[in-house]
């Protein structure tokens, strides 16, 4: 049984390939007689302990108080036809054999230098199969798959799952290789031969023998071959379920219906020369995972913390995970984790890319300080800015490179804005200088300026008229506002029309978790519920009934407490219903409302004229059908397929182009994104109107490309972009963005007259400026004598346009 | 079996609680902070089924009707349907058929009839004498439809919340097996041994 021989210490070999605890011990047993193969579990047999690892937990619930520490070992059954068992103890089975038996596992697990030799042999009693302990034994041969889950830095301790042969799953081992001593230990010797081979699995004849040590993979061979080999995946971030099939060296000789499974086991059992190949190969395959586990935990960290882009980040961070060797793994780990907001999502992948964010944000933080620091003594003539995507655009297209003209560090204040108007109210500057430096420095947050600007950038307010005007027809305003608020407020038929019930519901149950955090609406009332009041018989209370649009609990159900501010705000949503009747109320508007109640300090008649002035630009994302808002969707699309062809092909290629990661930006123009305050630093910029009536949607863009790289490098599922997308939420950095977009808006804009230049000259594209253009992807209807350029459609150039009627 | 991952659509009125169960689930947290839904999300839990590792990812919606059109994308591909009412709102549970019609026409799963449902009564940790809906109004809806799972829940309390999910883990991943039965059956080859029966012996006969 040669190749039995050689399995067992080389095979270990490999396992521990970074643990290093190869020592193979051994201590008689009288009775020794050969037993037959098939049998599982032999009294009398010598059950040779080969390796052991602490510390690999089974977690029987989801609660990490239940999980249960043992050790994994693999046990040879010493006889004619020796038998490998994988086994899991739990450490209070070993405990109640008494400390001798848990020193054995501790001496194997430590054990450095593998020597054939050694008298200091391990037997153990070989644990029984004891569900209730989640214990079990099994033979290496009626294992059917490994699923390896490597650690990653959303999950930090691998685990493997491991499927039989006869259709069960054995309780999955989480390894706590933190915890673990083999892991802790200093780093492993160096293996006596380096008998690396290079195609995977390792034919057995490929094992060198050489003295008493076997030694089939270096530590780094190790990686060499599983490089090339599919189950490298498993050390990729790609969870289990999305990792490529694997491929076959050789085609397999029958169509397997199982091969969708990504399993380690299942590749070498693919195509089985012969059984005992086949067998061999199984054993290795698994101890591999084994080794791979632990190995995974140091390499991911290491892998990530080498990264050029992270040196400038790796001397801030806590010394365990800077030193790596004492990773007390988790704790620090975990809180880091923790702070990146990772928690639900285990697609390490969705983590990766934005760790990687991270780490590139930072490095480039630092890169920017360094070149401040290196200022004058650079050589280097050009400019470096972060806008690495829209630089490369322009280089191809040979036009100048737009900059930014925002400048938010100085916004505009009451000195300024005061010095606008003349001593009657009259405007001394036209509108379009208000909107140019509104868009440029946004509005002071001190005092209530934005009280006062609001109204003039959205409308409300005319520009070109004196004070004494603008106060009376904002007094017909008012009017007019109660005017509607009348129509339902007090007004039972109104009231409580079916059609009506129900918009407040809507409303009313939006506007109680809309902005609790802002102190308008954060305490809740305690007293008298609208329900109560509406049985009292008083007029007062009666009013009330019919004016407080939180309906009946029947209606609404158990919902958030409301508060007087809520109340209101849902008021002004309703009236905007009977105002604008053929919208109704959507979600998403109670975001858009919310903002300006606060900011116009609960003046009801402003809020609800701005809003109106906000829907107004704001209105087609709320139609019925749908129609605003795949027709911005689309624009978006369009855009990108410009400004980015390889984002476009990348997105084309998930399933992404229905760019529905962007809903909720372009519905309620990033509400959700941002922080309250830079939510009114964003809104009243792009109420300005001033570059383009849509300029969120090159807002939408410039958030892309900021992350371009990490969506085109990790992402590569449709859902994984929608929650890569959906995590930026407070993540983003205004002012940067902004400068971005208004960037990328200027360089559209070039490029669009760029376009419509060169078609005026007809004259064909020089070879240096059309290459990006090329290969974009036609947004339009293609036509044959414009092949060299993209055809714009219409909606691109309506992004054009400023001003509303 | 390999790995699984099971695709779970959360659809029911808005307010009724969808996020709130599927973060007291996953996240074991409560908060009557949740803002309203806007678009779609999901949340992603593994979770033994059978002594079988799957992998849950729990689609959560916006629950108006105006937002159902893009759900297509999302619907589709879906293992089982969870839909949510308010046992304090009778109007949550009056308009479950819609949402059930609904989801049956836009997903358009192979077998209709069959395709596994679960139905939550959430939010009954609130008084009982605000209750609309009765336990025996809505076990009989369900029974009317093919007998669909019942459970009655409080995401603020945590209560039956384990237990309805775990149902819906293991009717999903039923579904989600027969659906690969059907695409793999036609290349099923007796060369594959009889050590290759796992998939039939757990998935053909637990009835």
């Amino acid at each position: 049984m040669d190749d039995e021989y050689i399995l067992s210490p080389s095979s270990l070999r490999s396992c521990i390939s970074t643990i290093s605890s190869d020592s193979m011990v051994e201590i008689k047993r009288p009775n020794d007689p050969p037993q037959p193969s098939t049998s599982r579990s032999h009294a009398d047999d010598r059950y040779r302990l080969v390796y052991s690892k602490s510390k690999v937990y089974v977690n029987p619930t989801a609660y990490a108080r239940d999980n249960i520490p043992g050790f994994v070992a693999l046990v040879k059954r010493e006889a004619s036809n020796p038998i490998y068992l994988l086994a899991w103890i739990p450490e209070s089975l070993l405990n109640e054999k008494g400390s001798s038996e848990w020193d054995k596992f501790v001496k194997i697990e430590e054990k450095v230098v593998w020597d054939e030799n050694d008298e200091d042999v391990v037997l153990i009693d070989l644990p029984m199969q004891r569900p209730e302990s989640y214990a079990f034994s099994v033979p290496l041969t009626s294992i059917y798959s490994l699923l390896v889950h490597p650690p990653t830095l959303s999950s930090w301790y691998g685990s493997i799952g491991i499927n039989l042969i006869n259709g069960d799953t054995l309780p999955t081992l989480h390894f706590h290789d933190d915890e673990s001593r083999s892991f802790t230990l200093s780093t492993p010797p160096q293996p006596l031969v380096n008998g690396a081979s290079s195609t995977y699995p390792p034919p057995p004849t490929h094992v060198p023998k050489s003295g008493n040590s076997w030694v089939i993979f270096a530590d780094d061979a190790v990686d060499d071959i599983l490089a090339q080999s599919s189950y490298a995946n498993s050390f990729s971030p790609v969870p289990a379920h999305r990792r490529p099939r694997p491929i076959s060296t050789s085609p397999p000789t029958t169509p397997n219906p199982y091969s969708h499974r990504s399993s380690v086991l299942h590749r070498s059992l693919g195509s089985p020369t012969s059984n005992a190949q086949s067998a061999s190969q199984a054993r290795m395959a698994l101890l591999q995972s084994f080794s791979n586990i632990t190995r995974a935990t140091r390499h991911a960290a290491q892998n990530i913390l080498s990264h050029p882009l992270a040196k400038p980040i790796v001397p801030h961070l806590p010394d365990p995970v800077r030193s790596l060797v004492n990773a007390s793994g988790e704790w620090e780990w975990g809180s880091w984790v923790e702070k990146g907001g990772v928690g639900e999502f285990e697609s390490a992948r969705v983590y990766l890319a934005r760790w990687a964010r991270i780490v590139a944000e930072e490095g480039e933080r630092a890169r920017r300080r360094e070149a401040q620091a290196l200022a004058s003594s650079s050589t280097l003539g050009q400019e470096t800015s972060s806008l690495g995507i829209f630089e490369l655009l322009h280089s191809t297209s040979n036009l100048p490179t737009p900059k930014s003209s925002r400048d938010p560090e100085h916004p505009v204040d009451e000195k300024m804005w005061a010095k606008w108007f003349a001593e009657d109210g009259r405007p001394k500057v036209r509108v379009e200088e208000m909107k140019r430096e509104v868009f440029r420095r946004g509005v002071s947050a001190e005092g209530k300026l934005r009280q006062t600007v609001w109204p003039f950038i959205l409308g409300v307010y005319q520009w070109d008229a004196t004070r004494a005007e603008r106060e009376r027809k904002w007094e017909a305003e008012r009017k007019l506002y109660h005017e509607l608020k009348d129509q339902w407020c007090g007004v039972p038929e109104v009231f409580d029309r079916p059609d009506v019930v129900e918009e407040r519901h809507r409303i009313d149950v939006d506007c109680r978790r809309t902005d609790r955090n802002q102190p308008l609406f954060a305490t809740p009332t305690a007293p008298a519920s609208p329900s109560k009041a509406g049985r009292q018989d008083d007029e007062k209370s009666s009013h009330q009934r019919y004016s407080t649009v939180a309906p009946n609990m029947a209606d609404i159900g158990a919902q958030s407490p409301t508060n007087e501010h809520i109340d209101r705000l849902a008021g002004i949503l309703l009236t905007y219903n009977l105002y604008e009747k053929e919208l109704g109320y959507v979600q998403g508007m109670s975001d858009l409302c919310a903002p300006i109640y606060v900011v116009m300090d609960a003046n009801e008649e402003m809020t609800f004229w701005c809003f109106v002035e906000v829907m107004h630009r704001m209105k087609q994302n709320f139609l019925r059908d749908q129609s605003g808002m795949k027709k911005q969707l689309l624009t978006l699309q369009q855009l990108i397929g410009v400004m980015d062809p390889e984002l476009y092909r990348h997105l084309e290629k998930t399933d992404g182009l229905n760019l529905f990661f962007c809903f909720r930006w372009v519905l309620i123009a990033f509400k959700r994104e941002f922080p309250f305050n830079d939510v009114l630093r964003l809104w009243e910029v792009l109420w300005t109107d001033y570059y383009s009536n849509d300029f969120v949607l090159f807002v939408a863009l410039a958030v892309l490309e900021s992350h371009r790289d990490m969506i085109l490098r990790y992402l590569v599922e449709f859902d994984e972009i929608l929650k890569y997308c959906n995590e930026l939420s407070m993540t983003i950095e205004l002012d940067t963005t902004l400068a971005q977009a208004e960037v990328l808006f200027l360089s559209f804009a070039q490029l669009v007259a760029d376009i419509d230049r060169r078609k005026a000259e007809e004259l064909p594209t020089p070879s240096t400026a059309g290459v990006r253009r090329r290969a974009t992807t036609s947004t339009g209807d293609p036509s044959t004598n414009t092949i060299n350029m993209p055809t714009l459609s219409e909606n691109l150039r309506e992004l054009l346009n400023t001003g509303r009627s | 079996m390999g790995r699984v991952l099971l695709k779970v659509i959360i659809l029911g009125d808005s307010g009724v609680g969808k996020t709130s169960l599927m973060n007291q689930y996953v996240n074991k947290r409560f908060s009557n902070q949740y803002k309203a839904t806007i678009g779609a999300d999901f949340l992603t839990k593994e979770v033994m089924v059978d002594d079988r590792l799957v992998t849950m990812q729990l689609w959560d919606t916006a629950g108006q009707e105006r937002f159902q059109s893009l759900g297509v994308a999302f619907y589709r591909g879906a293992d089982c349907c969870v839909l949510v009412y308010d046992v304090n709102s009778a109007k949550s549970f009056e308009t479950l058929d819609s949402w059930r019609d609904e989801f049956l026409i836009q997903a358009s799963p192979h077998d209709p009839e069959n395709f596994p449902f679960v139905v939550l009564g959430n939010k009954i940790d609130v008084e009982e004498n605000k209750r609309q809906v009765t336990q025996k109004r809505a076990m009989t809806w369900c029974q009317s439809k093919g007998n669909i799972p019942y459970f009655e829940t409080s995401a603020k309390e945590a209560i039956n919340v384990e237990q309805a999910f775990q149902t819906v883990a293991k009717n999903a991943l039923q579904q989600e097996a027969e659906e690969q039965l059907l695409e793999i059956s036609p290349s099923l080859d007796v060369n594959v041994g009889s050590n290759r029966d796992s998939l039939p012996d757990s998935y053909g006969c637990n009835c």
